[in-house]
């Protein structure tokens, strides 16, 4: 797999979901490249479509038409376990609502994907990430008490601590404070920065969209390249 | 909160799942309890048909007039028996007999089979013999050297032997026979001037009516007859193995009963917590809009309501509704004529408890949901799945209350059980604690996989608890009515084995028994020892001599007034067990006694009370040494009282004996009498045959509920593998997300399940096991019989069910999560 290849390239992918009256189609011929270690941000308003268009980009769900490819990989080429892998090597996300398991504590939840992977490594790479975002003080805390800002914090962590080639993060700041999204937001992009994470985000805040290389606005079913941001 | 309102929310879906529990929890009930009801009125009425009434009266004088007035019933048909012991005569011959004259009615219940000439086909008769006619026994026939046409001489009178007794119900008890019975009609009692002249007659009032009536009856006999005497007998008094057989079936009833209610109850308690966990944003939300505690628990109380009243209708129906179809279709035998209303006071009354039992296992949930902070609607992530202390203290209350509530309304079950099975639960959440963090410890060092899913229960100590305990109980419920069945079943099998007694011999001389061994051996019969047999005649206790009329106590008086079968053995005959006192050792020269517990708590005597009897004119005094449990339904020899030889050395005596004939030996045996003029021959081959009978129809009603627990059971247990449907849910749809292969969370949670239901299986069969070994020495009084390949197959059929029903609650989000992850990950 070459450098050379954009993290992620889309190719004419429409997606259409049933409807009480008939299909509807939510994404329509949807070309579009980005770069490995750019920021991409995807706008749009609410139920444009943003988070079923990283869903795809992601993996998780094939496209009704088209082709998608991650670092030159056709992802419907790869059977589901294939694209398993893909997600747990490459791949990491963030929330809007976080969703940490409520059962593990801020550092299992950070080593888990890692130890899925059977890291030699995993406990080291989980209590750096944690430290790395400033929780180096709540490793053994639940995510019950945690605030909003460490929580999201957390799932960073758990996001960054794989090492991945590409980030998704769907609204990474919608359930958070002014300050405590200002944190995550310098987070995201100076990791992003220091391990040449290709960064995709979904957000209404046009603040945060404004701090990325490229911004696309989804409208209609159709993205628009670097929309004016007022 | 209008009413409005609340109606628009009890017919939302997420209410579906505790309508859906209450129905068939209701319908469980109700199908139990009706056939617990079908099956005890079932058994009652075949016991009374054999009795020959549904109640007896007996006195030693005639009823007064006023007495027999008073207590008149409606629904209450009555019939008067004269009975006592006489000698009749035929043709120069002259025999012991017991007189019975019967009234108009007679019988009362059951059928008169009668031969008209010996050999010949029974004709089933519903009324006894005409005026001028005697029906008597065929041994009887043979002693005297009769025919059937020829006269019988009863005191005065000479009557027309009409037909032989093969049956006759309220006279031919086969195990009171110590003087073959004739029967007459009440009507010629006078022509033979013996009432008078008699000391032992003993007047009889037979009862027929439904089971209100009898009560009704009943109560009206003990108010009226005080002072009177009366001796008031049920079927169940008279008869042991009656009495032994429907005490059996009815304990497993109520071992049935009790455990189809313990999971009726938790599946309703986890349906109605699943119901209020999805309300729970919605009554925050409410409290955020202002909404007072009080509406709220006024809105809570009506919803219920509603919901409780439309799950019981339709519970009820559908109750009724299996319950017609299995008495119809499974257990036909069960089904008598009278199949109208009689068991609609169970109906309702096990409507009526359903319906608090229902709303009372919502409580606990309501307290969830009342204590619910505003806050709760701000909160992004749903709080974890669990019970607290209080929600687990207040489940447990309700319990207690409910079933308190079941047992006050005469819902059947067993306090008994209702203590183990909390015991129980308590026990093996303990021990599944330890069992899991210890497993959990050494295993996550071994096998990476392994030691996850463990520390994944251990973190979810509630739902591990509460799962275990619920699925541990399930096995323990059905494993433990499977073990009691087989054990009844195995006892059934030893009342009616292939050397089971089929005919009793008594009457013999002690000079006549080697003689009549040998010829027993020679047409290859199988005799049971010989026990001597003593008639006897109470006459002191302790040094005082008794006198009927100054006695109060009715067990006592009755042994007063009339001779008694006793006894002498220099070991315990096989099957009694001593339960006080310790039993003479072999060779003893004391004067020791050894009483049937029951016989001596009617007696009113007690260990070292002194005996003092007569026989034929000799005293002789013995000491109660030991209290025992006997064999009733063995078909052997039992007495109520036996004595050390040495208490009856020298005294008149004859011998008896059971044996097992082959069919060929019949006739044989019939025809013993006449060789051996002093024997009576009883074949006891159709009582064998009536309690096979009655016992076949228990044993199918016991495989009808076995098959209602099982369906109780099957979805409780899936309530409780979709405790955390939601909480798995996300985590499920996260590992996806984040990479996890679908078969690896499928190996996940096979393990986590099969763990579960690996442990609940082996703990639920080990408490089956002890508590059914228990159970069988002490309540069901048989030998325990483990059924050892569903003992050992419980763990691995348990941890089966627990994946398969794991596997079909996360279907849905195992299939949404190989496809929309991200719409389903937030999705609340």
């Amino acid at each position: 797999m070459s450098e050379s290849l954009p993290a992620v390239r889309a190719e004419q992918v429409s997606h259409r979901y049933a409807g009480s009256d008939g299909p509807i189609e939510i994404l329509r011929e949807i070309e579009l490249r980005i770069e490995s270690g750019a920021s991409w941000a995807l706008i749009g308003i609410s139920g444009s479509g943003k988070t079923t268009l990283l869903s795809l980009l992601a993996g998780l769900e094939p496209p009704s038409r088209g082709r998608i490819r991650l670092f030159g990989q056709a992802l419907d080429e790869l059977d589901d376990d294939g694209r398993s892998d893909l997600r747990l090597a490459s791949i990491g996300f963030v929330f809007q609502s976080f969703h940490l398991l409520p059962t593990l504590t801020a550092f299992e939840n950070v080593a888990f994907p890692l130890r899925i992977r059977h890291l030699p490594d995993a406990r080291e790479r989980a209590r750096n990430a944690l430290f790395a975002v400033g929780l180096g003080h709540r490793l053994s805390h639940k995510p019950e008490r945690l605030s909003g800002g460490e929580q999201q914090r957390v799932a960073i962590a758990r996001a960054f601590a794989g090492g991945p080639r590409i980030l998704f993060a769907d609204e990474p700041t919608g359930n958070l404070d002014f300050q405590s999204a200002g944190m995550v937001a310098d987070l995201l992009f100076e990791l992003n920065r220091l391990h040449e994470t290709t960064l995709i985000l979904a957000t209404h805040d046009r603040e945060l969209a404004a701090r990325c290389d490229h911004r696309n606005l989804l409208k209609e079913g159709t993205l628009q390249r670097n929309p004016e941001i007022p | 909160m209008t009413p409005g309102l609340t109606w628009r929310s009890v017919l939302r879906a997420r209410h579906v799942p505790f309508l859906v529990a209450m129905i068939l929890a209701t319908a469980a009930l109700i199908t139990v309890s009706l056939l617990d009801g079908r099956l005890h009125a079932s058994l009652t009425r075949h016991a009374a048909a054999a009795f020959g009434a549904d109640l007896v009266l007996t006195r030693t004088e005639p009823f007064p007039l006023r007495f027999l007035k008073a207590i008149r019933t409606p629904g209450i048909t009555e019939t008067r028996l004269v009975r006592f012991p006489t000698v009749v005569g035929s043709g120069g011959e002259t025999h012991l007999t017991e007189l019975n004259a019967v009234g108009i009615h007679y019988p009362l219940l059951g059928r008169v089979h009668l031969k008209r000439q010996r050999g010949g086909a029974s004709q089933i008769l519903t009324r006894g013999p005409q005026a001028g006619k005697v029906w008597i026994t065929p041994e009887l026939l043979a002693a005297l050297g009769a025919r059937v046409g020829g006269e019988l001489e009863v005191g005065y009178a000479k009557l027309v032997i009409s037909g032989l007794l093969a049956r006759a119900p309220a006279v031919t008890s086969a195990f009171a026979l110590f003087a073959p019975p004739i029967l007459i009609n009440r009507q010629m009692l006078v022509e033979t001037r013996l009432v008078g002249t008699q000391s032992r007659i003993e007047y009889e009032l037979l009862v027929r009516g439904s089971a209100d009536a009898v009560r009704m009856f009943s109560a009206r006999v003990r108010r009226q007859g005080r002072g009177l005497a009366i001796n008031v007998i049920t079927p169940r008094k008279q008869a042991a193995q009656i009495h032994r057989a429907l005490s059996r079936t009815e304990h497993f009833l109520g071992l049935a009963i009790t455990g189809t209610l313990f999971l009726a109850f938790l599946t309703l308690l986890l349906s109605a917590r699943d119901a209020a966990r999805l309300e729970r944003s919605e009554v925050a939300l409410l409290r955020v809009f202002g909404l007072k505690r009080g509406a709220l628990l006024r809105h809570l109380m009506l919803e219920r309501a509603i919901q409780v009243g439309i799950g019981t209708v339709l519970g009820g129906a559908l109750g009724f509704g299996c319950y017609r179809l299995v008495l119809n279709g499974v257990a036909p035998a069960l089904a008598g004529s009278d199949q109208g209303f009689f068991l609609l006071p169970t109906f309702v009354t096990t409507l009526v408890a359903t319906a608090f039992l229902s709303y009372a296992s919502a409580l606990p949930a309501w307290f969830w949901l009342f204590r619910i902070s505003p806050a709760e609607a701000l909160r992004s992530e749903p709080p974890r799945e669990g019970w607290g202390a209080g929600q687990a203290t207040a489940s447990v209350m309700v319990l207690i209350v409910s079933y308190g509530f079941w047992y006050a309304l005469g819902g059947g079950g067993s306090l008994r059980y209702l203590a183990i099975s909390l015991s129980l639960i308590l026990t093996v959440s303990a021990l599944a604690f330890l069992s899991l963090r210890l497993l959990g410890r050494s295993l996550s060092r071994m096998h990476a996989e392994l030691g996850w899913v463990l520390s994944s229960l251990n973190r979810r100590p509630a739902f591990v608890a509460l799962s275990l305990a619920s699925l541990t109980l399930i096995i323990f419920v059905l494993v433990f009515l499977e073990t009691a069945r087989t054990s009844l079943y195995a006892g059934y099998g030893q009342m009616f084995g292939p050397a089971t007694p089929n005919w009793f011999v008594i009457g013999i001389e002690p000079g006549e028994r080697t003689r009549l061994k040998q010829l027993l051996q020679r047409h290859q019969i199988k005799a049971r020892p010989f026990a001597p047999l003593y008639v006897a005649r109470l006459i002191a206790l302790n040094g005082h001599r008794l006198r009927a009329r100054e006695t109060h106590n009715p067990g006592r008086r009755f042994w007063i007034r009339h001779d008694q079968s006793l006894s002498a053995s220099a070991t315990l005959p096989a099957g009694d067990r001593i339960v006080a006192g310790h039993f003479w050792p072999d060779g003893t020269h004391d004067h020791d006694a050894s009483l049937v517990r029951g016989f001596a708590h009617r007696m009113d005597v007690h260990l070292g009370d002194r005996l003092e009897y007569q026989v034929a004119g000799t005293r002789f005094s013995t000491r109660i040494t030991s209290l025992r449990t006997v064999r009733w339904d063995h078909m052997t020899p039992n007495f109520f009282v036996l004595l050390s030889p040495a208490s009856v050395r020298g005294l008149p005596h004859s011998y008896l004996t059971a044996v097992r004939a082959p069919e060929t030996a019949r006739t044989f045996l019939s025809r013993l009498p006449s060789r051996f003029p002093g024997v009576t021959v009883i074949d006891i081959r159709l009582l064998i045959r009536e309690l096979r009978h009655l016992l076949t129809r228990a044993a199918q009603a016991i495989s009808v509920l076995m098959l209602s627990t099982l369906a109780a059971a099957l979805l409780l247990a899936y309530l409780v593998v979709a405790l955390t449907r939601e909480e798995r849910t996300r985590e499920i749809t996260l590992f996806r997300t984040l990479g996890v292969r679908i078969t690896k969370i499928m190996v996940w949670l096979a393990i986590e399940y099969g763990l579960l239901g690996l442990l609940a299986g082996a703990l639920g069969a080990l408490a089956a096991g002890v508590v059914g070994w228990l159970d069988a020495r002490t309540l069901l009084d048989v030998r325990f019989q483990p059924d050892w390949p569903v003992l050992l197959a419980a763990p691995w059929v348990t941890a089966a069910c627990t994946l398969g029903l794991g596997f079909l609650a996360l279907a849905p989000t195992l299939s949404a999560s190989r496809t929309r992850f991200w719409q389903a990950l937030n999705s609340r």
